[in-house]
């Protein structure tokens, strides 16, 4: 290696080493801490005996870990119900009737709300006295002016409206983008052919755009394992008990609202971690896949 | 006009389709901004109607009681230092990933990228312990070290790809002027790569300044807290005064409305870029 090489590497190694260590320090020590911990019946102060599987062998036996990953999965009915809004809304915008630029930033507001506020929003209008059951008195449906939130079936409605509403804008704004991507000389000649919008959108749009709804889907499925903590807090709570209650939203109710049992909150956090790298094992595996119509 | 375009029927469905869904969007925005500036009594008279005369009182009482305002300089101050902190260590990490790859720098490059997936729940409780040991916690670095960790892998992966499409040859010539490796990314590929860090800078401004988790956890006291954190706890005592619900979510809401507006370019280029949300 010449003298200048190595001087080059030298560099080159100075710039990546900020971020290198803030990596080290901030990512890959705790993580390494929190499996660590969870081996243990840490209580956060000076309690820290390794116990092997004892955590997680507690966990698979309380009931209230099955129903809380049970409502992950049953939550999972945001994805496809917001991919098809998604869907049906990128080809009407792709359509460019007057207005569609105003449209796509009106359904994307939400994104840049917090996610917090946007769940205060939902408590508020799906609260008792809120302007949900007002409306519905006034057109004279009182019978379905109910506690929306006071019950399991119709509390996790209420959270899933909020997913899907909320990501309407993201996913339509994603499509859109992988359907301009499209060369218009295809479209046109399909035209030219005697196709029309149906079987434009059907048999040449849906299956050139198909790697973008596998990525959307996808991400969406592990978003609804980690994303879901703001919406529940402010919603919901979790309640009633922990009817409503997701993996995510458990985890911080384990390690910092109740006391001691911090080894037991870090082992859920590494059940939550294990399941998220399965999915995203999955999402490398089909975006690896080649039918990229776009180059 | 030139030539007035005949309206095709199916352009007029179209746009119907879109105001109806549209009308979902903007009420929920309306209700909170209107009801954000009446009395008590006159929200519970009629919650629908804008009000009567703008009332500020809410967002005075916001003021001279809550001190809103020191939450909101917190908010600035983590959001802005995030921002910078990421596009520095970012641009130069990038530049090396891109320019100046190494035996090695690939490997590097994939397992930060990785850990991408890696949910903030993860890690927040042996960093809430740490950070508690060093005497961090309620203060603002906390939470900035965080975010500089946590959007780290988006940012090297949006800013790699960017900067390896800078044509190498100018990179050269830089280099035979005389330049060092920062004089490239001073020169070249800070200009040159302008789009994409702007795209990246809003992407987290806008999401450390709408995060939740991190910190709720780090901060516990009021006058060190987020806008957003303080108004969840603000929200949630005052259950019987709607009003000035509204006022706090109208307050945490409205700047990043106006990023949006500045920035709905680099928003709508960056979704298109992938993996950002």
């Amino acid at each position: 290696m010449t003298d200048r090489k190595r001087k080059e590497l030298f560099i080159s190694l100075l710039g990546l080493a900020p971020v290198i260590l803030v990596f080290l320090a901030f990512r890959a020590y705790p993580l390494g801490d929190v499996i660590y911990k969870s081996l243990t019946n840490w209580d956060g102060l000076f309690r820290q005996d390794f116990i092997g599987l004892k955590n997680y062998a507690r966990i698979f036996n309380k009931s209230y870990f099955w129903l809380t990953l049970g409502n992950c999965f049953i939550m999972f009915i945001n994805v496809p119900i917001q991919v098809l809004v998604g869907l049906v809304v990128s080809t009407l915008l792709y359509e460019k009737t007057p207005g569609w630029r105003f449209f796509r930033s009106l359904y994307y507001l939400p994104q840049i709300v917090s996610a917090v506020i946007i769940g205060y929003l939902f408590a508020i209008f799906f609260s008792y006295g809120g302007p949900v059951n007002a409306a519905l008195k006034s057109v004279g449906l009182q019978r379905f002016a109910i506690q929306w939130l006071g019950n399991r079936w119709t509390a996790i409605g209420v959270v899933i409206l909020a997913l899907v509403w909320i990501n309407i804008g993201w996913q339509g704004v994603l499509m859109l983008g992988g359907m301009s991507a499209i060369s218009p000389s295809v479209l046109e000649a399909a035209k030219i052919d005697g196709a029309n919008f149906f079987q434009r959108t059907f048999y040449i749009m849906l299956p050139m755009i198909g790697r973008v709804i596998e990525y959307s889907f996808i991400y969406s499925v592990a978003w609804t394992f980690t994303g879901l903590f703001p919406f529940i807090y402010s919603i919901t709570n979790g309640g009633p008990g922990y009817d409503t209650t997701t993996l995510d939203f458990l985890v911080y109710e384990k390690a910092f609202r109740e006391d001691s049992a911090l080894g037991e909150a870090c082992a859920l956090a590494v059940i939550l971690l294990a399941i998220v790298c399965l999915l995203t094992l999955a999402q490398r595996k089909i975006s690896a896949r080649a039918n990229d119509w776009s180059e | 006009m030139k030539g007035l375009k005949r309206i095709r029927p199916s352009a007029v469905a179209i746009f119907l389709v879109f105001a109806v869904l549209a009308a979902t969007f903007v009420f929920p925005f309306y209700y909170m901004f209107a009801n954000a500036f009446k009395s008590t009594p006159e929200y519970y008279k009629n919650d629908f109607k804008l009000p009567e005369r703008l009332d500020w009182s809410n967002f005075a009482t916001m003021i001279s009681q809550f001190r809103i305002q020191v939450n909101l300089l917190n908010s600035l101050f983590i959001s802005a230092s995030s921002v910078l902190l990421t596009a520095l260590l970012g641009i130069v990490a990038s530049c090396v990933f891109a320019k100046r790859p190494f035996r090695g720098s690939e490997a590097i490059y994939l397992v930060i990228v990785f850990s991408m997936f890696m949910p903030n729940q993860v890690t927040i409780i042996p960093l809430y312990f740490l950070y508690s040991k060093l005497g961090l916690i309620n203060t603002p670095y906390a939470v900035i070290i965080c975010y500089l960790a946590a959007s780290m892998p988006s940012t090297i992966m949006l800013l790699t790809a960017y900067f390896k499409g800078i044509p190498d040859e100018i990179c050269e010539a830089a280099v035979l002027d005389g330049c060092g490796f920062m004089g490239i990314v001073r020169n070249v590929i800070y200009p040159m790569g302008k789009p994409a860090i702007a795209v990246n800078a809003t992407f987290v401004f806008l999401r450390t300044w709408n995060d939740f988790l991190t910190p709720l956890v780090l901060l516990t006291k009021k006058e060190s807290q987020t806008v957003v954190v303080a108004l969840s706890a603000l929200v949630s005592r005052y259950q019987s005064d709607p009003p000035y619900q509204m006022a706090g979510l109208t307050i945490a809401t409205v700047p990043a409305i106006v990023m949006y507006l500045f920035f709905q370019r680099y928003l709508v280029e960056g979704v298109n870029a992938g993996s950002i949300k």
